[in-house]
């Protein structure tokens, strides 16, 4: 799939029978998940609690970003009046994730908002009042926090920008 | 006259399946029967796939049964192949369940069964499988190309741009997620751990095997690959019990987090004959089996389901994960309900192997309601728990304390009421029957996930 993408900046890459490419996009994304992977398993609490509210926002916004599209091709094909059969829940999807992702950046709660959580961690560790097995992973978790955090918020923005632009290019067509 | 007969049994199906959904939705206090959860469930997906999808394939999309679909017109033998519908159904299947459907509703239970068990339901025929249909429709419109690649089409540079990062990232973020729970699942279980390297070296020789040995015999392969599956996983209970095995199969989760890491690096860059597609072939027969003997399951023991409708914990303060009941419910349950990742199967190996435009509502609208039906019996399953039971298994140390006592004082305080020796005897019997459906159950959700890693 990298190899699909990066076919669009240099052709050569695309050609899957093309060994280098293969085996260098292979690597980059096995390092790509490896790394969320392995700050996954370090992560004392189990990872799965941190990790899976970032898994189901992602996973719920590929979803709204196949409906944007899937809205998009109906819309441009002269179904308008068909458009909220894709439309409704690509909507429901907009205002879950745009929600859960406001709540896990901005929410105080410790347990829920991902830098509060990073925050409270870092106060504990100046502090001194973390145990000290916990004191030598909590840099690691701080910074995995505040990245899931900035992940959090490049999605949401590319899904907005996405959507948006569904909307505009919808437009032209309805106008005409 | 004739079409009175159809009109009469889905009348019957559409009363059974309201009751069952109010009476699951108005119960308070009793206890109700497991088996109208799945009624309820059978019903409205019933309904839903003989007139929502039946609609969109014959009004909203036009499906035309006569035109080439891409497999037709690009025969390669390779990849675009016109292939069974039913062995299509069972590869888009296949590749579409992980371990999604069965995590979430397992955490969202914490909200009680009621908002999990609505949202599995509309989500996956409202929302779930209208986009794995309409995204494999477009993609078999589009000589099957990917939804990012379908998104820089269709959208403009911006959006288009924004879908192909967004998709690539985001696919790098559940890949590990789902590493991430099969590495817990492996950790300190030898038995786990066992069976799914098994299903490494069983792959290569159902490979070899249908590759040189005897080529063609899609069946004998099968067989073989199934009896190995089996066997696999009853060796790992032997090697469980084994003082010297038992060691090599028991790992640190990071140790594990390298194996997966090296594993995706192997079946990403060896021939795909070879690792990939017999292991996605046997992993469809594993599951199809285990959901057939859950559901069997339910319907011979009729579990009583104890979860209260709904918790105090709707107010965000829940012992599992942080956060309000909206939007965290929605959030929570993604694979059971709507999953972004159907998606990428739908415009990847589906259309490829799509033989006529007509299976387009079986495979993309039914593929999706078996895994919400998956997602059911697992929200079934977390509920036929006494709750007290069910948050000191699921509830995070941090909150509920790290000693026994702590914790069921604790669990007791907020109404659920369990005893240490319930633990004890909970404990007690993990150690011989549950401790065995529990690895088993692990072992054959670990089992699927080759897939994945490429």
């Amino acid at each position: 799939m990298l190899q699909d993408m990066l076919g669009n900046l240099w052709p050569k890459m695309a050609e899957t029978s093309w060994q280098p490419s293969a085996l260098i996009c292979s690597a980059l994304v096995v390092s790509g998940w490896g790394y969320f992977l392995y700050i996954g398993v370090i992560d004392p609490n189990g990872g799965v609690n941190i990790l899976w509210p970032l898994f189901g926002i992602a996973n719920q916004m590929l979803a709204a970003i196949a409906l944007s599209v899937a809205t998009g091709i109906l819309i441009k094909s002269g179904k308008l009046k068909y458009a909220w059969v894709t439309g409704a829940p690509l909507l429901w999807l907009v205002i879950i994730t745009s929600t859960a992702s406001w709540q896990k950046l901005t929410s105080s709660d410790t347990r829920i908002g991902f830098f509060a959580g990073a925050n409270d961690l870092a106060e504990k560790l100046a502090t001194g009042v973390l145990p000290p097995e916990k004191a030598a992973i909590a840099p690691q978790l701080i910074f995995n926090m505040h990245l899931d955090g900035y992940i959090t918020m490049i999605f949401a923005s590319l899904l907005w920008l996405i959507v948006l632009d569904m909307l505009r290019i919808s437009a032209r067509f309805f106008n005409r | 006259m004739t079409k009175l007969k159809p009109i009469l049994i889905w009348s019957v199906i559409a009363i059974i399946g309201a009751s069952a959904i109010s009476g699951i939705a108005l119960n308070r206090g009793e206890h109700i029967n497991a088996l109208w959860f799945i009624a309820a469930a059978l019903c409205v997906y019933a309904i839903g796939f003989r007139f929502y999808s039946a609609w969109i394939a014959a009004t909203v999309l036009a499906v035309d049964a006569s035109r080439a679909t891409p497999a037709e017109r690009l025969d390669n033998g390779h990849d675009f192949t016109p292939t069974n519908r039913w062995v299509v159904f069972g590869h888009h299947f296949a590749a579409i369940a992980g371990p999604g459907p069965l995590v979430g509703p397992t955490l969202a239970a914490q909200f009680g069964y009621l908002p999990g068990t609505l949202w599995i339901l509309f989500g996956s025929v409202l929302g779930g499988c209208v986009q794995d249909m309409v995204t494999l429709f477009f993609s078999t419109r589009r000589d099957a190309r990917s939804l990012g690649q379908m998104a820089r089409d269709e959208l403009g540079l911006i959006g288009g741009t924004a879908a192909l990062i967004a998709t690539f990232a985001i696919m790098i973020i559940l890949i590990a997620v789902l590493g991430l729970v099969v590495v817990n699942a492996m950790k300190h279980s030898p038995w786990a751990t066992f069976t799914v390297a098994a299903t490494i070296p069983i792959a290569i020789i159902v490979g070899l095997y249908m590759r040189y040995w005897r080529p063609g015999n899609i069946l004998e392969a099968s067989a073989l690959g199934v009896v190995l599956l089996l066997l696999a996983v009853g060796g790992g209970g032997f090697v469980d019990h084994h003082a010297v095995l038992r060691v090599w199969f028991d790992h640190e989760g990071l140790t594990l987090a390298w194996w997966v890491m090296a594993y995706g690096f192997a079946a990403a860059i060896l021939p795909v004959w070879l690792l990939l597609a017999p292991r996605d072939y046997l992993s469809t027969y594993m599951k199809l089996g285990t959901i057939c003997l859950l559901a069997f399951a339910i319907i011979l023991l009729q579990p009583q389901v104890k979860m209260p409708a709904l918790t105090p914990f709707i107010d965000g303060t829940g012992p599992i994960f942080g956060g309000q009941l909206f939007p965290f419910v929605f959030i929570t349950i993604a694979c059971g309900a709507i999953s972004g990742f159907h998606s990428l199967v739908s415009s990847g190996t589906t259309p490829k192997l799509l033989a006529n435009e007509r299976d387009i509502a079986m495979i993309g609208y039914g593929g999706m309601l078996l895994e919400s039906f998956v997602a059911m019996m697992a929200m079934v399953a977390a509920s036929v728990l006494e709750p007290g039971v069910y948050f000191a298994i699921n509830s995070s140390a941090g909150i509920v304390g790290k000693e026994a006592a702590d914790a069921v004082a604790k669990i007791s305080s907020w109404g659920f009421p369990v005893t240490v020796e319930q633990m004890h005897a909970l404990a007690q019997e993990m150690g011989e029957t549950t401790f065995v459906c529990q690895n088993r159950w692990r072992a054959v959700l670990s089992c699927g996930y080759g897939e994945y890693f490429w």
